[in-house]
């Protein structure tokens, strides 16, 4: 469960976490199931807390882009000036985070969704390369489970004719993660997707929509200036 | 009487010095409209180009002013400018002379660096050598090639060479020809090598791959694989994808062909003979 991590054994998805106490340090094993084989191992000192936390599934297999493709298993279409709220399961991977009183370091990146795939939005010349996400869309909030976050979706159409949404570009910086816990829940904060034109998309990123809930840190590479609170989807939705 | 003739010597003090006077305030003049120029430049350039390009053009700029201002100086004393200014005319001709190089890297550099041709950290292709750009400065521009080696351009050859930036674009392609013997199955190739690249995830999903006979060659069949991949990355794609690859292609028992060539000979070789004779 996301939180703090104790010794022992833990399985998510394809892998498991192996924590060892060896007196003065403890030995961090993580075994590929699917391979049977250590993909990471490491000693830790003892006053090193570590915990399980939701990451942005910007890291694995590494860190290439901050920009997250997201395709809706169901195109969502909206006549002229109306709005619809939904709820997206947006694919997440785990954060082993090492903590101490005065800092904190992403120690390993556990994989949920092993086929990472990376696709180019817009042009050659002027397109970003982000990770493609699959994400489903409910009309209402649908149950939480490990590997995938859930957002409330807000899209307003706001120009004359009607549209359609395939797709949702996100920037992890300014998307915030939460967590539950104790549990396997995670949540971003609610997302704002408005339609200024036949091609353009402002994305806008809210505030939490459940409470008692915890933010993650966020690690180093996607830290704020967050001067724009916002991603311009320019090459199509 | 006295303060007549005191009054007198001022006077004509004055008219005599008068000229000094009148080139002194000049030159304050000048300096100060200079100094309140070279404010206002660097804040305007400093918008458009990098601080220490920005300082150097003010710099040329608030210089000329002062030069302009003594000279105008000068003629109000009574300095003959015609002379001054043909020496000063074959001085400046000697010193461009002697200073072109230098004078042509410098005006490259400011070229280089207002156009942002290359920045810090861009992969680039200078004139054959590859690598990632260190430093642009206003008379050399340094890269460190893929091998480690730096290598420094001045600014003119690298506005005169061809530039390679492979850094400006979010993503490149990558092509390899893969050979397969004539006898093998292309299409079970066609196969094991989607394979390989779809499973491969930094290979990007769109633009798609393409994988197409290219060629009918010499030795074996050419199969044509382009990828794109992020530009960052390219490198170690390139050389992780094309291995795996070769280890599906091994595996799957598809031969790879090497250049075999068949020699006819019109009439039939006495081999027993020639073997005999070595012996």
């Amino acid at each position: 469960m996301f939180g703090i991590l104790d010794k022992g054994v833990l399985r998510l998805g394809n892998s498991e976490i192996v924590i060892e106490d060896h007196g003065s340090s403890v030995l961090y094993r993580r075994i590929d199931l699917s391979a049977n084989t250590t993909v990471q191992e490491m000693i830790i000192s003892k006053n090193v807390e570590l915990r399980l936390t939701p990451i942005y599934p910007v890291f694995y297999p590494r860190f290439v882009t901050q920009y997250m493709l997201c395709l809706l298993d169901k195109a969502i279409t909206l006549a002229p000036g109306e709005s619809v709220d939904v709820y997206a399961s947006i694919p997440i991977d785990v954060a082993v985070y090492a903590y101490t009183p005065q800092s904190f370091r992403i120690l390993d990146i556990v994989p949920l969704h092993s086929e990472a795939k990376y696709v180019l939005y817009g042009s050659i010349d002027s397109g970003i390369v982000a990770r493609l996400c699959t994400t489903s869309i409910h009309i209402s909030m649908p149950p939480t489970r490990l590997g995938y976050a859930i957002s409330r979706l807000v899209i307003r159409n706001g120009i004359g004719k009607i549209v359609s949404v395939t797709r949702i570009l996100l920037d992890a910086s300014p998307l915030r993660l939460y967590y539950r816990p104790g549990t396997w829940e995670a949540y971003t904060q609610t997302i704002y997707m408005n339609i200024v034109s036949d091609t353009i998309a402002i994305i806008s990123y809210g505030t939490p929509f459940v409470e008692g809930v915890e933010p993650i840190d966020d690690p180093d590479s996607l830290r704020p200036p967050r001067i724009y609170n916002r991603t311009e989807m320019l090459q199509g939705y | 009487m006295l303060i007549e003739s005191i009054l007198t010597s001022i006077s004509s003090f004055f008219v005599h010095y008068y000229k000094y006077f009148e080139a002194a305030l000049t030159i304050a003049i000048g300096i100060g409209v200079a100094y309140v120029f070279k404010k206002l430049l660097i804040r305007q350039f400093s918008r458009i180009m990098p601080m220490h390009i920005a300082r150097i053009v003010t710099r040329i700029v608030y210089y000329t002013i002062i030069a302009v201002v003594i000279l105008v100086a000068a003629g109000i004393v009574g300095v003959n400018l015609v002379g001054l200014l043909v020496a000063g005319s074959m001085t400046s001709i000697i010193i461009g002379f002697g200073l072109q190089p230098v004078l042509s890297n410098l005006f490259a550099g400011i070229f280089v660096i207002s156009e942002k041709i290359l920045t810090p950290g861009d992969l680039v292709e200078i004139d054959g050598d590859m690598g990632r750009v260190v430093e642009v400065s206003i008379m050399s521009t340094t890269i460190q090639r893929l091998d480690g080696v730096f290598v420094r351009f001045p600014n003119n050859k690298v506005f005169t060479s061809k530039i390679l930036n492979y850094s400006k674009s979010p993503a490149i392609r990558l092509d390899f020809v893969v050979s397969i013997a004539y006898r093998e199955d292309a299409e079970k190739a066609y196969r094991v090598i989607e394979q390989v690249v779809n499973a491969h995830p930094l290979v990007l999903k769109d633009p798609p791959p393409e994988i197409f006979v290219s060629n009918l060659g010499a030795s074996g069949v050419d199969i044509l694989v382009r990828v794109w991949v992020p530009t960052p990355v390219w490198y170690d794609v390139k050389r992780d994808l094309l291995w795996k690859i070769k280890k599906a292609i091994s595996d799957a028992g598809i031969e790879i062909p090497f250049t075999q060539i068949d020699v006819w000979f019109r009439n039939s070789l006495r081999l027993e003979g020639l073997l005999c004779k070595n012996e």
